[in-house]
């Protein structure tokens, strides 16, 4: 408790305890003390946010922290048949250009695609759960296996492909453009 | 242990009233303070890309799109009065970019590096850090949101950057008050969505330039490429035999030619344009028997693809722009018969 009352003299900026504030790094339940007087204070001076900012950063940082350095070794990453038999041959082939980008594993999950004309805000139920929709589970790899259901099932499996392939062949040439005549 | 100890600085000033660290900042950064008159959102722009490029910090950040996170690391510093920015992906392959002055050097799995004269590092961040919102043609207004808003535990000021119309993505960008650097950038269409994010997750800034950023400055670096080299890719510019009828204003043209596309080997009619921050590439393919894509339209977030065929001629629009935008000037494209 009487560590409490000088963590709140430091907040309240009255007396700076260079002990305590050593103290203050490495005690947990202290900083989290520290974190609310905080809270307290800027609630009081009128400092808060128009909206109520939950601690994302925090839930991001540990995210983060709890993944593994390497969730994937190299073999299973690239596991799926679909990336073994079509991606990874055209990402060789496109490595004989002097320039290419390892952008578009990203993207190749990354669009969805539709052969319909069906309107537009359709199209796009998956903006809706931005901004935050992934964080508790470790999504942030970049490559992750392709989803062919994201194509319409009249395709073929070879069609599927090709249509996936040139998708992201235009975004990848569209990016590299942006490289290079800017 | 350098690093470890300024970080402590950090969170210890930031223990102290606004009024006492806001003079220790002004001393180092000349930059607006907390206790001056509220600066306009042109303002605090401007003092964002100065800081941005000016002061000596590590800004670690995730990208945010579609649920999918990346995690980034950028280090800035300026070494002989030369900015030089290290930017490094954290998972997966990584990627880096390493951009001292003019030259930016490019380091992506699976491939030599390269280097591309008078290019910025790609990314959103980077674009906005790079491009002038606020001229007076610009299809962009700077609004100044009240209030302070808390990121990555700091207090910061919110400008929002409003298109002038409805054709392409606003932002809302988080600027530090301590620092006057970004913390956070949502890229929204106009219902508001957020299609793009860029979070802070933590900001370090340093006195002076950190030893990293002196050991990579000394590196010798991939050569730049030439325009031979980037031949495939950017052949001489030719008057295209197509034109768009539509474009939302403010978008210029800004090269068009033919050149073959990586990856699916086809030769095709290309047109891009910009408004100084996002680009429109146009591809135009009459022959769609070597290959085509079924009409459609793709969406990754920041960016929309809209595909179409008509009279056996394939048009494919990709941009950072609205998915309606994309497929407007889709329509719009016809043969240009002036030539």
């Amino acid at each position: 408790m009487i560590e409490k009352e000088r963590l709140s003299s430091i907040v309240d900026n009255e007396h700076i305890d260079a002990a305590l504030l050593d103290e203050l790094g490495q005690d947990e339940a202290l900083s989290s003390s520290w974190q609310h007087y905080h809270l307290i204070g800027d609630v009081m001076r009128g400092e808060t946010p128009a909206a109520v900012n939950l601690d994302l950063t925090l839930a991001i940082t540990a995210a983060i922290a709890e993944e593994p350095a390497l969730i994937m070794p190299k073999e299973s990453a690239n596991d799926s048949s679909f990336y073994q038999k079509m991606i990874q041959p055209w990402l060789k082939t496109g490595g004989q250009f002097a320039i290419a980008a390892s952008v578009t594993l990203m993207v190749i999950t990354g669009v969805q695609y539709s052969n319909s004309e069906a309107p537009i805000t359709g199209l796009e139920p998956a903006l809706n759960v931005m901004p935050f929709a992934g964080i508790a589970s470790p999504v942030s790899l970049s490559i992750e296996s392709p989803d062919s259901r994201q194509v319409q099932p009249e395709f073929t499996d070879e069609e599927k492909v090709e249509q996936v392939r040139r998708i992201n062949a235009f975004v990848l040439d569209h990016q590299l453009q942006k490289r290079i005549q800017q | 242990m350098f690093k470890k100890s300024v970080g402590l600085w950090i969170l210890l000033s930031s223990l102290l009233s606004p009024a006492a660290w806001s003079e220790e900042v002004s001393v180092k950064t000349d930059s607006s303070v907390a206790a001056s008159p509220q600066l306009s959102a042109d303002a605090l722009l401007d003092n964002m890309k100065t800081a941005f490029k000016q002061l000596n910090y590590d800004l670690s950040y995730v990208e945010v799109e579609r649920g999918r996170i990346t995690p980034m690391r950028y280090s800035h510093g300026v070494i002989d009065d030369v900015s030089v920015g290290h930017l490094l992906s954290l998972n997966g392959n990584p990627r880096e970019y390493l951009r001292r002055g003019d030259i930016t050097s490019f380091f992506e799995a699976e491939q030599p590096g390269y280097s591309l004269s008078s290019t910025a590092i790609p990314g959103l961040l980077f674009n906005l850090m790079a491009t002038e919102l606020t001229l007076d043609e610009s299809s962009y207004q700077a609004i100044y949101v009240g209030g302070k808003s808390r990121v990555t535990g700091r207090l910061s000021q919110v400008v929002r950057v409003v298109p002038n119309d409805k054709y392409r993505f606003g932002y809302l960008i988080w600027i530090d008050i301590t620092t006057n650097l970004p913390l956070r950038i949502d890229m929204i269409k106009d219902s508001g969505e957020v299609v793009f994010q860029v979070m802070a997750i933590s900001l370090y800034q340093f006195p002076d330039v950190t030893p990293w950023l002196e050991q990579l400055n000394s590196v010798k670096l991939p050569p730049v490429l030439s325009a031979m080299q980037t031949q495939t890719l950017m052949p001489a510019p030719t008057k295209s035999e197509w034109k768009t009828t539509w474009m939302p204003d403010g978008f210029k043209l800004i090269v068009s030619n033919k050149h073959q596309i990586a990856g699916i080997g086809q030769t095709i009619d290309y047109m891009q344009y910009s408004d100084g921050l996002v680009d429109i590439s146009i591809y135009v393919n009459t022959n769609v028997k070597a290959g085509s894509l079924s009409q459609g339209l793709g969406v990754s977030g920041q960016i929309s693809l809209q595909s179409k065929i008509t009279d056996d001629i394939e048009i494919v629009v990709v941009g950072e722009v609205p998915s309606a935008t994309a497929k407007k000037i889709a329509d719009s494209v016809v043969r240009n018969l002036d030539n």
